[in-house]
């Protein structure tokens, strides 16, 4: 698996799953993709055929075969991704990726893994990689409630390396991610672990703090509008410490020590 | 069968000779490389370079962007890396592709103009140089300078002197005749005029009562601003005798041919390279073909080829 190779393609639409009002899954059929992703990874999806919207829609990658597989899951929340989850099975998708820096698995640390709504996909991506390798982890994934409970794919969350969160209750335990997360953190030297979160940027910025009061290893994804997502327009740009850092290129993985 | 006759697409300007008239322009390109994945650069008549200042600067607070309708407003605020380390760090890269290098230059003064343009030259790291008069998105910065016909006329006076390379004065939409900025930067001795930049514009959210981007204002840009860049390309083109350089929504090679046959030299797809960044290439051969059908060989005979004559 490799960061720094990119295409633009068409891949076609392999399987499709509604799992929830608005929440999409897309299986593709990429090849170039599924070899080259990694965890923490996107690829960059023209929506429209035609001029409006203009822009591509950033979706992170939620699975890879590594073969010729990738699934992507995004939420409906404006124009873009609407129109986005009128394709069906059979349609081809143009798309630009591998892009952005993937998460960094730290070998020599047990992985606490924390995902929060739509931003669970990076997240599962990594699960899936860090079983694969057989590193010790726990992983904590927060949702609105039990009809998106697809979002945690092939995490399997009732079993006891595994908590799932609902706002609501109404599957797993009722409350944020946040909470088993402190609860992982009070059990254990902080020097052992490495935090790998993504999700809404409220919940980064607490966990950001939580895991730099604690000295704890960090790295967190974020999301921002983008218009090219490699590189180029430099309009994705945030705050960190060492001055503004593109999302598409020197992130979206970024570690938590690079914010205050 | 009939010999295909060869197609001679190559373009002067100013002395400097652009193998074909497909260009980059400023911001919409980084510095090359980020788009050797997505097609060959050197097929490209010139690479315009993300617009360099004297000094480093980090750019505008977030958000910079927002989405209009087949429109992008932006405002980077000239993040770059200054022009000292542009001549250490991406020309040596740039200096050596089989294209020309258009250095995009901003100034706070004439001074600034005339130093980055010395230290350009020192390093005979561009072969063509551009001066951004117009930058929507910096205080005090080139806007004022592209919407004043003396300031204009004093940096394009100052670049000529200074400059061992083609002088291209890039100018703004937001001004009431852009034809009488075109022709002050002719008479203070451009080699080019390049038109338009972005388009001054606000985007309201309307819930927050606040403006979208970080910087209150951007520059719009992409195919919403298309026909409006025509017209003015047109107008300018009449305006002057120097070569015209046209940008402002192009995304296809039928996008480009408007600007050509509305009597641009040179066509830059910029905001397009974002969604589509391969589009440079893809408006080439286009052109290419266009000509093909129209039995062209010249270029000449394409460039301000528009009729408006009634039949």
């Amino acid at each position: 698996m490799s960061g720094s190779v990119k295409q633009q393609l068409f891949a076609p639409i392999v399987e499709i799953d509604r799992f929830a009002d608005g929440l999409y899954r897309f299986a593709l059929n990429a090849p170039f993709v599924a070899q080259h992703c990694a965890p923490g990874q996107f690829v960059n999806v023209k929506v429209a055929h035609e001029n409006y919207p203009l822009l591509r829609r950033p979706l992170s990658i939620h699975d890879s075969d590594g073969i010729r597989r990738i699934d992507l899951v995004f939420r409906v929340v404006g124009e873009g991704t609407a129109i986005l989850a009128e394709r069906r099975v059979g349609d081809e998708l143009d798309l630009i990726g591998p892009l952005g820096s993937p998460f960094r698995i730290i070998k020599d640390k047990r992985a606490l893994l924390a995902g929060g709504g739509v931003g669970i996909p990076p997240i599962h991506f990594l699960f899936r990689e860090i079983q694969r390798r057989e590193l010790p982890h726990f992983v904590i994934c927060g949702m609105r409630n039990k009809d998106e409970a697809a979002l945690a794919g092939a995490i399997p969350y009732e079993t006891e390396h595994y908590e799932l969160c609902t706002d609501d209750g109404s599957l797993g335990r009722k409350g944020l991610a946040i909470d088993p997360l402190i609860e992982q953190l009070n059990a254990v030297d902080p020097a052992s672990v490495a935090v790998y979160c993504c999700g809404p940027e409220p919940m980064l910025r607490a966990v950001i703090r939580l895991c730099n009061e604690r000295g704890v290893e960090c790295q967190v994804s974020f999301e921002q509008q983008m218009a090219c997502g490699f590189g180029a327009c430099i309009g994705c740009s945030i705050e960190t410490k060492k001055g503004y850092q593109r999302v598409c290129t020197e992130g979206p993985v970024f570690s938590a020590s690079d914010f205050e | 069968m009939e010999m295909q006759a060869k197609i001679d697409l190559s373009v002067n300007i100013g002395g400097c000779t652009l193998k074909n008239p497909v260009i980059t322009a400023s911001g919409t390109f980084g510095y090359g490389r980020e788009f050797v994945d997505f097609m060959d650069i050197e097929r490209l008549g010139a690479i315009a370079v993300k617009g360099l200042t004297m000094q480093p600067r980090p750019g505008n607070k977030p958000p910079r962007l927002v989405e209009t309708p087949s429109g992008l407003i932006n405002a980077i605020g000239l993040e770059n890396v200054g022009i000292k380390k542009f001549i250490e760090v991406k020309a040596p890269y740039l200096k050596q592709l089989d294209t020309k290098i258009i250095a995009n230059i901003s100034g706070f003064s004439p001074e600034e103009y005339a130093g980055m343009t010395e230290l350009l030259c020192e390093a005979e790291a561009a072969d063509l140089i551009e001066a951004n008069l117009s930058c929507p998105n910096i205080k005090h910065g080139g806007i004022a300078f592209g919407s004043d016909p003396k300031m204009m006329a004093d940096i394009t006076a100052e670049l000529k002197r200074r400059s061992a390379v083609p002088v291209i004065v890039k100018l703004s939409p937001n001004v009431t005749d852009i034809a009488m900025m075109a022709r002050v930067a002719e008479e203070n001795g451009a080699d080019a005029v390049s038109l338009v930049n972005t388009f001054l514009a606000l985007a309201i959210d309307v819930e927050q009562r606040r403006p979208v981007l970080g910087n209150v204002t951007g520059g719009l840009s992409g195919p919403a601003i298309r026909p409006i860049a025509v017209r003015m390309t047109w107008q300018v083109a009449q305006a002057v005798s120097i070569p015209v350089m046209g940008m402002g929504g192009i995304a296809t090679a039928r996008d480009a041919l408007e600007f050509l046959i509305a009597g641009a030299c040179c066509v830059a797809p910029g905001t397009a390279c974002f969604v589509n960044p391969a589009a440079p290439v893809e408006v080439l051969e286009g052109i290419e073909d266009y000509m093909r059908r129209h039995n062209m060989t010249r270029l000449d005979e394409l460039i301000g080829s528009l009729s408006v004559e009634s039949d």
